[in-house]
């Protein structure tokens, strides 16, 4: 074998080692780096010249990944974000209600209860009004104030909603450069980055990923096509307004068509915007509405100590917890307040005992009106305590599946030590043979 | 299965963090003494407790509703009892007065008498508690519910109920309308008493003796319905609190936390999570890379 | 003490539980000498109950010959009797009803939650204070 041959199988190896050290290097650097995929040096043949300038070629790299668990790591991705946002929100929901407390609806509408019947075993004492009064002023302002609660809450989604909405189109349009940069030169810096991208953007919706052999991709969500090779679209965020509840419909492009989300923290906050929050405040509003109109129904056929008749405790036409107020004339003077069922007799307190009995009455579709607020409440906290326990077990299952992907794309610093002292030596070995192979150069040159 | 470093860097975090998560819970516990805290703990059972919970609220005011009635019985029992007396005066005079030993200055004496008796009694009916006439039906305030023209006792208050709430849609009346008391003719019969004194008839008087009998004995009667009556809110009383005590029992037994257990879990957990925090810095400092260094 | 799955029957319920009417008597190894008292239509509904003398008292004396003629009870040895607790995080504060001790017929298997007069009978007995004297 010619010198100069040895020279070139030497300058081969160790410009290959040098780039197993150097991938070795970089991936341990690499090694806390989420999303980054080891590298691996293809075996190549030593003997053989490889590319032009005897470096190994770009699509001699590959990152290996597995491919299936990735997929799967997606799609149970969208579903942890979905459950987890739910859960925040839920528990802002549980917090606004604010039950169990003595500033809670449970315990004053108990407490406006017993402020007339304490009234019925008084009647004749304008004080004994004046309570009954003040205690349906705290309920109306705890109405007035759990459904505020409720429409500042449903603002602040709605500004979220938007913002992730945003997010999603920016994130669409990177991947479409991606895309574009990737037809013509494909590196695995790149596709990293458009994993991480479709990772992000998992999180914000449930979207497909279908990917081709020359690492083509196309991205739908609802079954439209967001984003592929040679398309780029956008989402729009649409909100209309119902008795000042907003209702988001989003949709793509130029489909006019609503897209179905039901995934990501996007899925969750469209799902409990249009459809829980709304329901909760119908509910609250059905207690409020029937607990006003019972209780001006009865007590209209009262008389008050002025021998009046025909008298509304509370505002006429309540339309929900919104407006549910006591009647500004009773307001102003709450010697007005209805006790007896006869003219001129001031004990009589039937009207008082009958206004104590609604709280028994089963008003609302066979339940009470605490039963139905208490069903309201339980309502809420079954659904915080469901998305709570999917996010916790969600949680375990993206565990489960990242170890596995971990394990076949992470990077293990024994390993990659292990495979470093190996190639110092090859290196070593390698240069240990130019070595002897320059001093043969120089002992023949020095013969000559 | 490969372990790579971010496998066990995860798996600890992961530990660490959910260790924290179950500490403040039984901190949580441990400081309000109550496991259940939201719906959102266990709705089921949480819908349960709030309903009992109504329950002894409710009970509450009914115990309340129960101590005013009884104050109105109380009061009314007190007056019945001096009704009493007062027939037993009168009808003391009228045995007097039915001895024929008696002169004329005498008998104006037992007249003048019974003419004060029965302007007490009058007063008596007029009664108020807590400002409120005790005999008048529900015309509690409107006017003294009994006058006295010097020849008859007249009523304008009415036969109305005053009731107190002692249970769910269970009402009881706590007052004697005065129309129960015109009934017993005691007014009527005193009156007649004092004409047959002042006519000196003594058929009339010695009827008088038999009326006044009969006035006495309509007054035990609504002593005895008052004393009924006071059974009932005792009875009522009882079952309310005894009731309460009930609900109390079991919804601590729902609600709260075993001290002894809660605190021995929180120590555990306490000695768990600083262990668990030792851990990861000995895997770490354990790699290949560090040994090499 | 309770015997296997021992069932007795209420027919007037308890007071504040009045639709309630069949409850069982178990030993759980953990909180003798208490028992649970469970209602057996609600099974979330469940209260802890000891006999008196855990608490050295006596409360035979205390039930009417009227309850016992209900509950038809002859012998001393078909009457058991138990109280309920209340229990809390602070130990004073764990109470106990005397007012209103379980009554049963051990051999019939009814019994009644009776109401006694005595004043002396506390509904809130501080039992920790008792067990101490």
């Amino acid at each position: 074998m010619a010198i100069t041959t040895i020279f070139d199988i030497s300058q081969k190896a160790l410009l290959n080692n040098q780039a197993a050290i150097d991938t070795t290097a970089k991936n341990i650097a690499n090694v806390n780096t989420e999303g980054y995929k080891r590298r691996q040096v293809t075996n190549y043949n030593i003997t053989g010249f490889g590319s032009a300038n005897g470096q190994p070629g770009q699509d001699e790299f590959y990152r290996i990944r597995n491919v299936f668990v990735e997929n799967r790591l997606r799609m149970e991705q969208d579903n942890l974000e979905k459950y987890e946002t739910s859960q925040m929100v839920l528990e802002n929901i549980e917090s606004i209600i604010g039950e169990p407390s003595d500033s809670g609806l449970q315990n004053i509408m108990m407490e406006f209860w017993n402020a007339w019947n304490d009234l019925a075993n008084d009647p004749e004492n304008p004080a004994a009004k004046t309570v009954v009064k003040d205690k349906a002023v705290v309920m109306a302002h705890t109405f007035n104030r759990v459904y505020s609660d409720f429409r500042s809450l449903q603002e602040q989604i709605g500004y979220n909603i938007n913002e992730k909405v945003d997010r999603v189109n920016q994130i669409i349009s990177q991947i479409y450069n991606t895309n574009e940069r990737l037809g013509s030169n494909s590196t695995s810096d790149l596709l990293d980055q458009r994993d991480i991208l479709i990772d992000e953007l998992s999180t914000l919706i449930d979207i497909n990923v279908h990917e081709y052999e020359n690492n083509g991709i196309t991205i739908s969500v609802g079954g439209q096509i967001l984003v592929s090779d040679n398309y780029c679209s956008e989402i729009d965020a649409d909100a209309t307004y119902n008795n000042g509840f907003s209702d988001y419909k989003l949709s793509i492009g130029s489909n006019p068509n609503t897209v179905a989300i039901n995934g990501g923290s996007l899925g969750a906050l469209l799902e409990i915007n249009n459809i829980h929050i709304p329901n909760y405040v119908e509910q609250l509003n059905t207690v409020a509405v029937s607990l006003a109109n019972r209780v001006n129904q009865i007590h209209s056929l009262g008389y008050n100590s002025a021998g009046e008749t025909g008298i509304s405790f509370f505002s006429k036409n309540i339309q929900g917890a919104n407006d549910f107020s006591v009647h500004e004339d009773i307001l102003s003077d709450s010697t007005g307040i209805a006790t007896a069922q006869s003219v001129g007799a001031s004990g009589d307190n039937a009207i008082a005992l009958a206004i104590c009995d609604i709280q028994q009455e089963r008003l609302i579709g066979g339940m009470t009106i605490s039963d139905t607020y208490n069903s309201l409440v339980s309502e809420v906290g079954s659904q915080l305590r469901e998305s709570t326990f999917m996010a916790d077990s969600q949680a375990l299952v993206m565990e489960n599946l990242k170890n596995q992907r971990d394990a076949v794309s992470g990077v293990s610093l024994d390993e990659e030590m292990a495979k470093l002292i190996e190639y110092e030596n090859a290196y070593q070995a390698a240069s240990r043979l130019i070595q002897t192979a320059n001093l043969m150069l120089e002992t023949l040159l020095e013969v000559l | 299965m490969r372990i790579t470093q971010s496998m066990i860097t995860r798996n600890l975090l992961n530990y660490i963090n959910n260790n924290r998560g179950s500490m403040n819970e039984t901190q949580n516990s441990i400081a309000s003494g109550k496991a259940l805290q939201v719906a959102s703990d266990d709705p089921v059972k949480f819908s349960m407790v709030s309903r009992y919970k109504e329950s002894q609220m409710r009970n509450d005011q009914y115990l309340k509703n129960i101590v005013d009635g009884m104050g109105w019985v109380n009061t009314s029992a007190g007056n019945i009892e001096d009704f009493y007396e007062y027939a037993m005066t009168a009808k003391d005079i009228a045995y007097r007065v039915a001895d024929d030993t008696l002169n004329d200055d005498d008998r104006q004496v037992l007249k003048d008498r019974l003419n004060k008796t029965i302007e007490n009694v009058v007063g008596l009916a007029n009664s108020k508690y807590l400002g409120k006439y005790l005999f008048s039906g529900t015309k509690t305030l409107e006017e003294p519910p009994f006058s006295y023209d010097g020849t008859e006792v007249s009523y304008n208050g009415n036969s109305s109920n005053i009731s107190r709430r002692i249970a769910d849609n269970i009402d009881v009346n706590i007052n004697i309308a005065g129309t129960e008391l015109i009934d017993t003719d005691i007014f009527s019969n005193m009156i007649a008493l004092r004409d047959g004194i002042i006519n000196n008839d003594q058929t009339q008087l010695s009827e008088s003796i038999d009326e006044l009998e009969s006035s006495i004995e309509r007054l035990m009667s609504i002593s005895t319905s008052i004393g009924l009556l006071k059974n009932q809110f005792e009875l009522a009383r009882n079952r309310l609190e005894v009731s309460n005590t009930n609900l109390d029992s079991f919804i601590s037994d729902l609600e709260d936390v075993d001290m002894a257990k809660a605190i021995a879990q929180y120590n555990a957990e306490e000695i768990a999570y600083q262990a668990a925090l030792q851990t990861i810095s000995n895997t770490l400092n354990m790699s290949l890379l560090n040994f090499l260094q | 003490m309770s015997k296997e799955n021992w069932i007795v029957n209420f027919q007037y319920g308890l007071p504040g539980f009045e639709s309630l009417t069949s409850f069982s008597i178990n030993n759980i190894p953990e909180y003798e000498p208490f028992c649970v008292f469970q209602s057996q239509e609600e099974p979330d509904v469940s209260m802890i109950i000891a006999e008196p003398e855990v608490i050295q008292l006596n409360l035979k004396n205390y039930i009417p010959s009227e309850i016992k003629k209900q509950l038809e009870i002859t012998s001393d040895s078909e009457l058991k009797l138990f109280i309920i607790f209340c229990f809390n995080n602070e130990k004073h504060l764990i109470t106990a009803n005397l007012k209103a001790p379980i009554v049963i017929n051990s051999v019939l298997n009814i019994g009644q939650q009776v109401i006694l007069d005595n004043p002396e009978l506390n509904v809130n007995y501080q039992v920790v204070k008792g067990i101490s004297e």
